[in-house]
């Protein structure tokens, strides 16, 4: 009978569809109109049933209604004008009636004769009840209640029946309570469940009053067997167990008992979450629970179970941190777990928790993730960041915040998807004035600098960003995070200039361009619009700035400012090609710096002739050698010491070799001639290279310079870290002197940089003139070098000429040509090429 | 309240068995049933079986071709849950055929897991076969 028929046929209405042939002929409809659609057999149904239902036969009806039930169901027709029929149905338990009586129409529960049970309330029946019950609830409920009187086992139906009538109309309670209590001592389990599903509920609502109740309840939580009814039991004491510390104490045995033996994890799971949520100022429980809980996490083959496990510890959360801190070790490894469910529980919880011990390898599995999921990453962030902002960014450990720092940036780098949001949430922090005061925010604000000038064009305002980057409060920042900041406002500028020449060459007659948009916060397409006011805004700004620190003692302020005022009066004295000039710029900022692997520079390969040597130590046997005729040596070698005493974190640790493989740049070259050079022993401590890639991998130590200790010689040197020669032999490589400015610097910011310090400048500076280098935007590469004590100035130098001059060249050397001029003073300055890590540039690697 | 709602949904995502034991409007069901539909069917085997959704949890279990979700309260005691769905299947199984809907009956009333002895959920339903 199923089957596309095109219209009522003799066959259909002779014999009755069953529900099968119902679900059929749904099933096959497929068409979107017409005979064979779906819709249509629908209502051909429904009108079926409108005519079965009325039908005298019981098992007609009974068919009749199943296929009702199956439609409202799945399809949610309106069924309330079949409220009437079903309970026309007779008694007689008849396998037809049994039929209704199991899928009755939801619209109906009212009539309870003994045998015939109505259904519990479904979706469309909600408000029929209710207009049911409304008028005569009493009446109603006494017809409800008058089967609980019959011993049968019915009764669990009609218990559960019961809880939503129960609720509004408590009055029932009354009436039906003492048969409820009743049940729950009866012989047979399933009205005892029922029973105890009803207390549960009523519990939920008001567990005061069932407090009495509390011996019946004990007494199952200890006799029963059936692992349901217990767990319901566990619900109901975990919410009587805070109103009375008498029974917490009663029930904490039996409810350690039952953690302990039983086999079946849904139980132990409930006697966890009741421990921990009401029962958590025994020790012991808790203590058996964290446990059992450990068990849960150590499961390898099942998630449920791991994800179980995290969320049980973070119920111990907020008092019992130190289950958490035990179970850390597994908590990290759940960040890696390929559940992003388990994921997302382990960072809540890490996040839960650090503030009160942080701890760093935290976040290297958060690494692990920021490369392969940006959306977990996204979430990694936020809840750093949160972390970050709880307690109004008390932090706790300095060296925590170092490595979220690390994570701004390399999410930055990583995540391109992330870089709009950063930048968001950097802005957010540059603009607060009240960050500036804590001392322990200032790494998270030099990323947050860092991450707001690399990638300027996705953020709304440049001009508010400028503002913020050059606020006084600035001044309370510790250098390094002030380096990085005035590095951003020179990003930010020639963003700003570049946009401008664009928008005003894209369209000089364009009205629209002089759109501005000092405040707007909309599409993004406004923030290419600058005004000349904002830009002369912008300009003054930085000079009013930025002028003081060209006098600042500490050299990597005073560098970069002098970079940036020297860039913009480059721009003014050129009038003609400033255009030209701002372009190179914007080009030059144009590449993206992506991070570089810390086994980059061990892929780089050494030129023949050179031996580099890990360690060395052959240094002293050579310096002492020296000693007796350089008592400029000595004396340098104190000053470093002492240097290095007072500035302990910028130097790199002694033993260590690593550094030297660590990302740094081929340092180029030819060990030439640099005249003989003797052994600043604490610039040969650094092995710093420099990056044979201005503009490509960032993250690349920028190239320590050497400098020479030679008196009077102006030799260049070389640069890399060389082993030592014996001081005869001109070898240059003894003394490197650093690179601080990547970024192209023109020749007027040389010229005015140079002269400062020694005064030898000039020459050299010369040589430089006519070539802009095109540095990567190596912003965080400070590695300048820390002067000696008294000022020991010995200019860091950029030293960069691109070799092939090209701009987003990746094989532009940095190389120190033999040269070059190194300039140094003589018997001072060691040269202590310390290479600081901008926050979080290398260790991310 | 317990189990808010049990649904079984093919691979293809359309329901098969859908019983609510709360009020919500058809469209709301729908949209119900098409987002978590789409959050289960798109995890993989080693992904754990619980799915928070808005203020609830849904309990998943994934049998050949088909999927029982259950949707449940936050305070519900998941691994309970999957038990609950498993005993489901069983049952099924002992007694295939278009009983599923009974069968569920039986077992779950108002929401609250009222029945878990196999043979006490099939008895009823093999009365009526044999009456039939």
């Amino acid at each position: 009978m199923a089957g596309s028929s095109s219209g009522p046929s003799l066959m259909d209405s002779l014999f009755q569809r069953t529900l099968d042939d119902l679900i059929k002929s749904l099933r096959s409809a497929t068409a979107i109109s017409g005979a064979d659609s779906p819709s249509l057999v629908l209502s051909r149904a429904v009108d079926d049933i409108r005519r079965e239902i009325r039908a005298s036969d019981q098992t007609t009806k009974a068919i009749a209604l199943q296929k009702l039930t199956y439609i409202c169901a799945l399809h949610g027709v309106d069924i309330s004008w079949a409220a009437f029929h079903p309970s026309s149905f007779s008694r007689p338990l008849s396998s037809s009636t049994r039929n209704w009586a199991i899928s009755p129409p939801p619209s109906l529960r009212k009539d309870l004769s003994s045998r015939v049970i109505p259904r519990p309330p479904s979706p469309s029946n909600f408000s029929p009840p209710r207009r049911l019950c409304g008028p005569r609830p009493r009446p109603l409920c006494g017809t409800l209640i008058s089967p609980l009187q019959h011993p049968t086992s019915d009764s669990r139906q009609v218990d559960c029946r019961f809880a939503p009538i129960l609720h509004p109309y408590p009055d029932s309670v009354r009436v039906a309570f003492k048969r409820l209590v009743e049940n729950l001592e009866c012989a047979d389990q399933r009205v005892v469940s029922a029973a105890v599903g009803v207390f549960c509920e009523l519990s939920a609502v008001d567990p005061k009053s069932y407090l009495p109740l509390a011996p019946e309840f004990y007494r199952i939580l200890v006799d029963c067997r059936n692992n349901w009814i217990l767990i319901k039991v566990l619900k109901i004491f975990s919410r009587l167990a805070p109103l009375e510390p008498r029974l917490a104490k009663r029930i904490v045995d039996p409810v350690c008992d039952h953690l302990r033996q039983s086999s079946a994890k849904s139980l132990v799971f409930e006697c966890i979450r009741t421990v921990f949520t009401s029962l958590d100022g025994f020790d012991d429980a808790v203590k058996l629970g964290v446990e059992k809980l450990g068990e849960f996490l150590a499961s390898e083959d099942d998630p449920n179970l791991r994800y179980l496990g995290l969320k049980g510890l973070s119920m111990l959360q907020p008092i019992h941190l130190w289950a958490v801190e035990e179970s850390r070790e597994i908590v990290v490894k759940s960040l890696g777990d390929p559940d992003s469910n388990i994921q997302r529980e382990a960072l809540h919880l890490i996040g839960d928790g650090i503030g009160c011990q942080p701890d760093r390898d935290i976040n290297h599995p958060s690494q692990l993730r920021l490369k392969s999921d940006p959306e977990f990453a996204n979430e990694i962030l936020g809840e750093i960041l949160s972390a970050c902002c709880r307690n109004f960014y008390e932090l706790v450990v300095d060296f925590d915040w170092y490595d979220i720092e690390h994570h701004l940036v390399d999410i930055g780098l990583r995540v391109k998807d992330a870089r709009p949001e950063l930048v968001r949430v950097a802005r957010d922090l540059l603009i607060d004035p009240a960050l500036l005061g804590n001392p322990f925010i200032c790494r998270i604000l030099s990323a947050a600098a860092w991450v707001s000038g690399e990638y300027v064009e996705l953020s709304r305002n440049p001009v508010e960003l400028v503002e913020a980057l050059l606020q006084p409060r600035v001044s309370l920042l510790p250098v390094s995070a002030r380096a990085v900041y005035i590095q951003s406002v020179f990003k930010v500028l020639i963003f700003c200039l570049h946009s401008y020449l664009e928008q005003d060459g894209a369209g000089k007659d364009n009205a629209s361009n002089v759109q501005r948009a000092h405040t707007s916060n909309d599409s993004a397409e406004t923030k290419g619009f600058l005004t000349d006011d904002s830009l002369k805004h912008i300009l003054d700004l930085i000079e009013m700035s930025l002028n003081p620190l060209v006098e600042c003692s500490e050299v990597e302020l005073q560098e970069r400012a002098r970079n940036i005022l020297g860039f913009i009066s480059a721009l003014q004295r050129e009038r003609p090609r400033n255009c030209k000039l701002i372009t190179v710029m914007a080009d030059a900022f144009l590449e993206d710096l992506g991070p570089v692997s810390a086994n980059a520079q061990g892929r780089v390969l050494v030129p023949d002739g050179v031996s580099l040597r890990d360690d060395l130590s052959d240094l002293d046997g050579i310096l002492e050698a020296q000693e007796e005729d350089l008592p400029s040596l000595t004396e340098s070698k104190s000053l470093l010491a002492e240097h290095r005493r007072q500035h302990e974190v910028y130097y790199l640790p002694k033993e260590s070799s690593e550094a030297e493989k660590e990302g740094y740049p081929r340092a180029n070259e030819a060990p030439s001639s640099v005249g003989r050079g003797h052994i600043a022993e604490g610039s040969i401590q650094d092995l710093i290279k420099l990056t044979k890639e201005s503009l490509g991998p960032r993250r690349t130590k920028p190239r320590p310079v050497v400098v020479k200790l030679d008196e009077g010689e102006s030799v260049p040197t070389a640069s890399s870290l060389k082993s030592v020669e014996p001081r005869d032999d001109p070898l240059s490589g003894v003394v490197r002197e650093e690179d601080i400015f990547r970024e192209p610097i023109s020749e007027e910011i040389k010229g005015t940089m140079i002269p400062r310090s020694t005064g030898e400048s000039a020459p050299h500076s010369d040589e430089n003139l006519g070539d802009l280098q095109k540095g990567g935007r190596h912003h965080r590469s400070h590695s300048h070098r820390r002067q000696g004590r008294d000022g020991a100035q010995s200019r860091p130098e950029t030293e960069d000429r691109g070799e092939e001059g090209k701009v987003s060249h990746k094989g532009s050397h940095r190389s120190n040509h033999p040269r070059r001029h190194r300039r140094k003073e003589e018997a001072e300055g060691p040269l202590n090429v310390i290479q600081q890590a901008p926050p979080g540039q290398d260790l991310l690697l | 309240m317990g189990i808010r709602f049990v649904l079984l949904v093919n691979k293809q995502g359309q329901t098969r068995l859908a019983q609510y034991y709360e009020y919500l409007t058809l469209e709301e069901r729908r949209a119900l049933e098409g987002e978590i539909v789409r959050k289960c069917l798109t995890r993989t085997e080693q992904q754990c079986s619980f799915v928070e959704h808005r203020n609830y949890k849904v309990v998943y279990r994934r049998y050949a071709s088909l999927f029982f979700l259950v949707g449940v309260d936050n305070e519900e005691n998941e691994l309970a849950v999957l038990e609950f769905i498993h005993l489901f299947v069983e049952t099924m199984d002992r007694h295939f055929g278009n009983v599923a809907h009974f069968m569920l009956e039986e077992m779950v009333m108002n929401g609250c897991v009222v029945e878990t002895s196999k043979s006490n959920i099939l008895a009823p339903i093999q009365l009526m076969d044999k009456a039939a």
